[in-house]
């Protein structure tokens, strides 16, 4: 690890908060617009039970939620690979999926299905699923040319294309969609407990907010962007095990 | 296999139409080792691509034994070289000269197995490297290693030696003609280089520029292995001289 690299965010972010926390104490600001971090840590600390479970309810459905969107993207992708014919009529089903503001949607699947676990699993599969269809898509059209007139040249199969070329040159663009579809998983899964839910960090952010208890919200926050980091940075390192050829990672697709 | 061209033409569509290749015809027997020589862009990769089926046959004919490529490509019988390296980033050195014969279902019976082909090109010792930590000649040697374990009738070669040395260069030379004599395979082989088409070949075509037509057909009835202080060699490398000075010029002889 290089060591300028390791520490110059952790120094960043320490004078972030310091500067915050001074900023708080220096001004006076009231509890109940802005609280100190070692306040935000302090309220953490004393709730470590509650905020744990939370946090596991809510990591729970924004995984659940990724890999449903992960699948489901990733195997339409193939199914349009694999049966060009179709690919127009479903990407204008995914477009206008995509449209549609998911936040508008999570109250109705609320409604219809309740305060379980559900909703926010369909909703955070929902948000994720079309950056995962368009990334995958684009990664296993087009794998070098020269290589798929290779493959031609020894009568390979569509088929043997797929398998053996196809989906193994689409790995960097899964990561580069995972690395987009992450942070709207959190999204997803807190979005959707907000509009209702038994347990999750989404619900305790909002019972928070109708209390004003700010150093509660911000405590749900801080393990929000913390996981959220964790999460990247696992990724990141993921991709550099599995797709060891690619010297640097694809350019996402914009969505 | 024997190959045969009749007028053979062919025009790339795009924004605007071009045309590579203008009414080639020739006949190439069986075994025979052809050397195809001329300035680049003159269509000699596409002559390459319409063999192994990668282009479509649209104006002229052009037989393998007979048959139109496709059948013969169906077959197996027909071994393309890209001019590119074309390997697979994932894959290991070996893994990539075994792909072919997983793709063709070689089984038990390549022409050359997997290890043996390393050999030849000298990159046993690599084996387990992946393609990104080999040199530029490397890549190409891996390539080649590839393209040897293929039982095919037809070898089309598209500057498979363009990267080496010339070292390197004389010493596969004489490792393929090795392999290549007792087989008696039909070897269309794009080259640059005068004296690596009158080391190897049975026979010289010479393209024009661009839309390629042959403007030179060279026989080489020397015996192998050839000497360059041979006279009868310095007369060959004059008469393909002459014939690339021709196609620079758009000389038709
Ligand atoms: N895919 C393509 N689309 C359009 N034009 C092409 C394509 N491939 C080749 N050409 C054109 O066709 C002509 C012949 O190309 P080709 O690759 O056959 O030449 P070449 O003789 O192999 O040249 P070199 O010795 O440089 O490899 C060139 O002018 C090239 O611009
Ligand atoms: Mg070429």
């Amino acid at each position: 690890m290089n060591g300028g690299r390791t520490w110059l965010p952790v120094a960043l972010v320490g004078g972030f908060l310091a500067i915050w926390e001074s900023a708080v104490h220096l001004f006076r600001i009231p509890l109940y617009l802005l609280p100190a971090p070692s306040r935000v840590v302090w309220t953490l600390a004393q709730n470590l039970t509650p905020y744990s479970q939370a946090t596991l309810l809510t990591m729970g459905e924004a995984l659940a939620g990724l890999a449903l969107g992960v699948l489901t993207g990733g195997l339409l992708a193939c199914l349009l690979v694999l049966r060009p014919g179709a690919e127009n009529g479903v990407m204008t089903l995914a477009i206008l999926v995509k449209s549609t503001p998911l936040v508008a949607i999570a109250p109705l699947l609320t409604l219809w299905l309740g305060f379980g676990v559900l909703p926010k699993v369909i909703i955070t599969a929902l948000m994720t699923f079309f950056p995962v269809l368009v990334n995958i898509l684009s990664g296993l059209q087009r794998p070098d040319p020269a290589l798929v007139d290779l493959f031609q040249s020894w009568n390979a199969s569509r088929w043997q294309i797929f398998t053996k070329l196809r989906l193994p040159a689409s790995l960097p663009y899964l990561f580069a969609a995972l690395k987009i579809s992450a942070p709207l998983a959190w999204i997803g899964a807190v979005v959707a407990e907000w509009t209702g839910a038994s347990g999750g960090l989404g619900r305790m952010m909002w019972l928070a907010y109708t209390n004003l208890n700010l150093p509660y919200m911000f405590a749900a926050i801080f393990i929000l962007s913390t996981l959220g980091m964790g999460f990247y940075r696992l990724l990141a390192w993921l991709e550099s095990r599995v797709v060891f050829w690619q010297p640097v990672t694809v350019e996402e697709e914009r969505v | 296999m024997r190959l045969e061209a009749e007028s053979l033409s062919h025009s790339y569509s795009g924004k605007q139409p071009l045309e590579a290749l203008r009414r080639v015809s020739l006949s190439i027997p069986a075994g025979q080792f052809v050397a195809l020589i001329g300035p680049s862009g003159c269509g000699k990769s596409t002559f390459l691509r319409l063999a192994a089926n990668l282009l479509p046959v649209r104006s002229g004919s052009l037989l393998l034994d007979g048959q139109p490529p496709r059948a013969a490509v169906a077959q197996q019988r027909v071994a393309w070289m890209a001019q590119s390296p074309a390997l697979l980033p994932w894959r290991t050195v070996r893994a990539n000269v075994l792909l072919a014969g997983q793709i063709q279902n070689h089984g038990s019976r390549p022409r050359l197995d997997a290890e043996e082909a390393l050999a030849r090109v000298g990159l046993s010792d690599m084996a387990g490297s992946y393609p990104a930590e080999l040199s530029g000649g490397m890549q190409q040697r891996l390539a080649l290693a590839r393209t040897l374990t293929l039982p095919a009738s037809l070898w089309l070669m598209d500057e498979p030696f363009a990267a080496l040395d010339e070292l390197t260069r004389e010493r596969l030379a004489g490792e393929l003609l090795g392999l290549w004599q007792p087989i008696g395979a039909t070897v269309l082989w794009v080259t640059h280089n005068i004296h690596e088409a009158a080391r190897l070949a049975d026979r010289a075509l010479v393209f024009s520029q661009r839309p390629g037509s042959i403007v030179a057909d060279i026989p080489i009835p020397l015996a192998r292995p050839r000497r360059e202080a041979d006279p009868d060699y310095q007369s060959v490398v004059t008469s393909i001289r002459t014939g690339l000075g021709m196609a620079e010029t758009g000389v038709s002889s």
